[in-house]
């Protein structure tokens, strides 16, 4: 119950987001409701378990590509000014877009998505709980006892399973040659942008 | 050792058992793991938290501003405030004071939204990164497995309203302001990434506790140093590319008063001028916080014997530190001109962080699983080698320089100078 | 892990009403007398000349696109540095080829003057 308002809170904030982008005015105003929308993508992966994607999307998106995307913004236009589109196909757009949609939605609702099992992602919620009797308890032994063993007793169990590990390990084993190809795109990305603009 | 300080072992105690109860109290109204506590316990906790941090952190700034002027003043051999309050100590209250009853000048030409999201959205970014700060064993308000990545990735999003502030305002300056301190933000990112990964590396984990554990003595796990002697390089890259990263002196030309007014927030008044001051001074003091667990061992203390001190006594006295560190610089260098700025960034830190990154990745798989003093003169003797051949890097390219000024320039220039003077005659 | 994240969202709520406090506290504390002349841009005490519009330099363009193409390197270092620990020796010569890979990219950068300021 709690997880389907989280949901729509944060879907509404990501669409929201991108019907700002369509619908506001001023193309600076469109790059800024653009970032909502990364924001609000970012709570989706978080809801889904993904933390280490959604810290990413911050970072690269908002943190990176909103800036990127709002210098080219500035290169281009006259940004101070309020512009409205002229957009004499309104009605046709409406429709063609409209009809895209209607489309998509009759087809995601009607997929049969394969649903994988929970893992043993219920164990880090355990691991992360604590034990609150526990730790009074174990102070105590710490006092009386043990001088030298300064072990981890009385703390919160670490939040240690965590997909960022396994995702390191995948990225090194089973996905090298994409790991590799991955630097030779960004390298080949620098170049052709640096080309570009230096004409 | 643990009997001979018994008043702190007693503090020590006290935490930890109020921090048990804090922690048994936030987890809502499950009194055994395994059980999923209420989402309404959740969110009162959370509310508790949250509203505790913010009074920490408010408090925490407003003495900041005031130790600031303070410890300025005396590098500048001149007393701080000293009007307001025993020892200034009420001015922090003076200053606020002002800032509100400030009239709030908005331009007419400004973008209403814009400018004043802008605004606002300053301090949010300063304010969540709070969240991943672990202050004692206990007492970490969110132990995201992330927590070293989620602060960085917040410190990013900072970016936005210095952009908003700028456009918004809809003045060349402020605009010109907001596009260079959003090049020199962006730009002083990378460096500050990259020295750490070399912590991560050897702490395999990415969670703040988890690299608070790391470096011992508390807990056993490798590699049982504190970070700062394993990367001292490291951790210059970390202070330096921080200190640009909030503007602070050497790096403030965003914000330099003799050159660009204020920068992008020329244009803002008042309490709007103050929110921007208030998301400086926690990111500040955020970044010290977070510098204190990555490099200085966060509430470990830093030997065994010493244990009996409450973690959060050791925790504090590190992020004051380091909170120390950075108004020293303040007080001490100039100002950098904004090319020096950003090749020094690009040119020097970067390059410099990726070898110290290969370096530690080399000798993190050498020294695996050793004891502590063994893997300390391992990383010394390898940090020395690299200190070292920067050094001799520099001296070369100073000497290539100053060679190429007197085989190249110099004679141009006299050449350039008599032509002209025959001309001219 | 779920309360974590609620905890980051209902912080977010605080931190975003703090500001707002503040606006509002200033709003009924601060005096309102706006004039034509305090309302207009400041220019150094100057009439504005021309349209705020400015020439706008490539050069912020190529650092924000080389800053996205490290940023984009250092989400890749992550999970690598986490998991380094349990991962063989081949592990950090793969990285290492990595990262020279996009050294090069710095270094041509850097050669074709994408780095200075002017």
């Amino acid at each position: 119950m709690m997880e389907m308002l989280a949901f729509g809170l944060v879907a509404g904030v990501a669409v929201g987001g991108a019907i700002g982008v369509v619908a506001a005015r001023n193309v600076f105003v469109s790059a800024l409701w653009l970032v909502l929308s990364f924001i609000g993508v970012a709570g989706i992966y978080a809801i889904l378990g993904a933390d280490f994607l959604a810290a990413t999307q911050v970072l690269i998106y908002v943190g990176a590509i909103s800036v990127l995307i709002l210098f080219a913004v500035m290169l281009t236009h006259h940004v101070m000014g309020d512009e409205r589109s002229n957009n004499r196909q309104a009605f046709l757009a409406f429709i063609v877009s409209s009809s895209v949609v209607a489309a998509l939605g009759v087809l995601a609702y009607r997929t049969d998505w394969p649903i994988r099992p929970a893992d043993a992602g219920g164990s880090v919620v355990t691991a992360m709980r604590g034990d609150p009797a526990g730790s009074s308890a174990a102070s105590a032994a710490a006092q009386t006892g043990a001088s030298t063993a300064l072990t981890s007793t009385v703390d919160l169990a670490l939040n240690q399973d965590s997909n960022v590990v396994r995702l390191g390990q995948a990225l090194m084993t089973e996905h090298l040659l994409s790991f590799e190809i991955i630097s030779l795109v960004l390298l080949v990305a620098l170049i052709g942008a640096i080309v570009i603009a230096r004409d | 050792m643990l009997h001979a300080l018994p008043l702190a072992e007693s503090l020590a105690e006290t935490t930890t058992s109020l921090s048990g109860w804090l922690t048994g109290l936030f987890s809502g109204t499950a009194p055994e793991p395994g059980a999923s506590s209420s989402a309404a316990g959740i969110i009162v906790a959370s509310i508790l938290k949250a509203t505790v941090i913010v009074l920490i952190v408010q408090i925490g700034m407003l003495y900041a501003t005031w130790g600031e002027r303070k410890i300025i003043g005396r590098m500048q051999d001149r007393l701080g405030p000293n009007r307001v309050g025993l020892f200034g100590l009420a001015q922090p209250f003076a200053d606020m004071i002002k800032m509100l009853t400030k009239e709030d000048i908005t331009p007419t030409a400004a973008h209403k939204w814009v400018y004043n999201l802008g605004a606002i959205l300053v301090v949010p970014p300063a304010i969540i990164g709070f969240a991943v700060v672990a202050l004692d064993r206990n007492l970490i308000a969110a132990d995201l497995s992330i927590g070293a990545l989620f602060f960085f990735a917040i410190g990013s999003t900072a970016v936005m309203p210095i952009f908003m502030a700028g456009w918004g305002s809809r003045n060349k300056y402020a605009l010109l302001g907001a596009m260079r301190a959003v090049a020199q933000v962006v730009s002083y990112e990378i460096p500050q990434v990259l020295s750490i990964v070399g912590v991560l590396l050897l702490a395999g984990t990415l969670s703040m506790n988890g690299l608070i554990h790391s470096q011992g003595p508390i807990g056993d796990a490798f590699p049982g140093v504190w970070f700062i002697l394993l990367q001292p390089i490291g951790f210059v890259i970390f202070l330096l590319a921080t200190t640009a990263e909030i503007e602070r002196t050497p790096f403030d030309i965003p914000e330099a008063e003799s050159e660009i007014i204020a920068g992008y927030h020329t244009e803002y008044a008042g309490i709007k001028f103050g929110l921007f001051y208030l998301a400086l001074y926690f990111v500040t003091i955020s970044a010290s916080a977070v510098g204190a667990i990555l490099f200085l061992g966060g509430w470990q203390p830093p030997f065994a014997f010493l244990a009996g001190i409450p973690g959060w006594i050791w925790m504090t006295a590190k992020t004051l530190a380091l909170v120390f560190v950075f108004m020293w610089l303040r007080g001490t260098l100039p100002r950098l001109r904004v090319d020096q700025l950003m090749a020094f960034a690009w040119k020097v830190l970067v390059p410099i962080s990726l070898v110290n990154l290969m370096v530690t990745g080399l000798l993190a798989k050498l020294v695996a699983g050793r004891a502590p003093l063994m893997v300390f003169g391992a990383f010394t003797v390898a940090n020395v080698a690299m200190v070292a051949l920067l050094i001799w890097l520099v001296a070369g390219w100073r000497r290539f320089n100053a060679a190429r000024q007197i085989t190249f320039e110099r004679p141009a220039v006299q050449a350039v100078g008599a032509a002209l003077r025959r001309g001219a005659a | 892990m779920g309360e974590n994240w609620a905890f980051v969202a209902i912080l977010t709520v605080i931190a975003l009403t703090i500001p707002i406090l503040g606006i509002l506290a200033a709003m009924v504390l601060a005096p309102k007398r706006p004039g034509a002349i305090k309302n207009s841009t400041y220019e150094c005490g100057l009439e504005t000349v021309g349209d705020a519009w400015v020439q706008f330099k490539v050069q912020y363009y190529l650092y924000a696109l080389i800053f996205v193409l490290f940023d984009v390197e250092t989400v890749f270092l992550y999970p690598w540095a986490v998991a380094y620990q349990s991962l063989p020796l081949l592990a950090l010569f793969e990285m290492i080829i990595f990262l020279l890979i996009l050294g090069i990219g710095l270094v041509y950068a850097w050669r074709k003057g994408a780095l200075e300021w002017i």
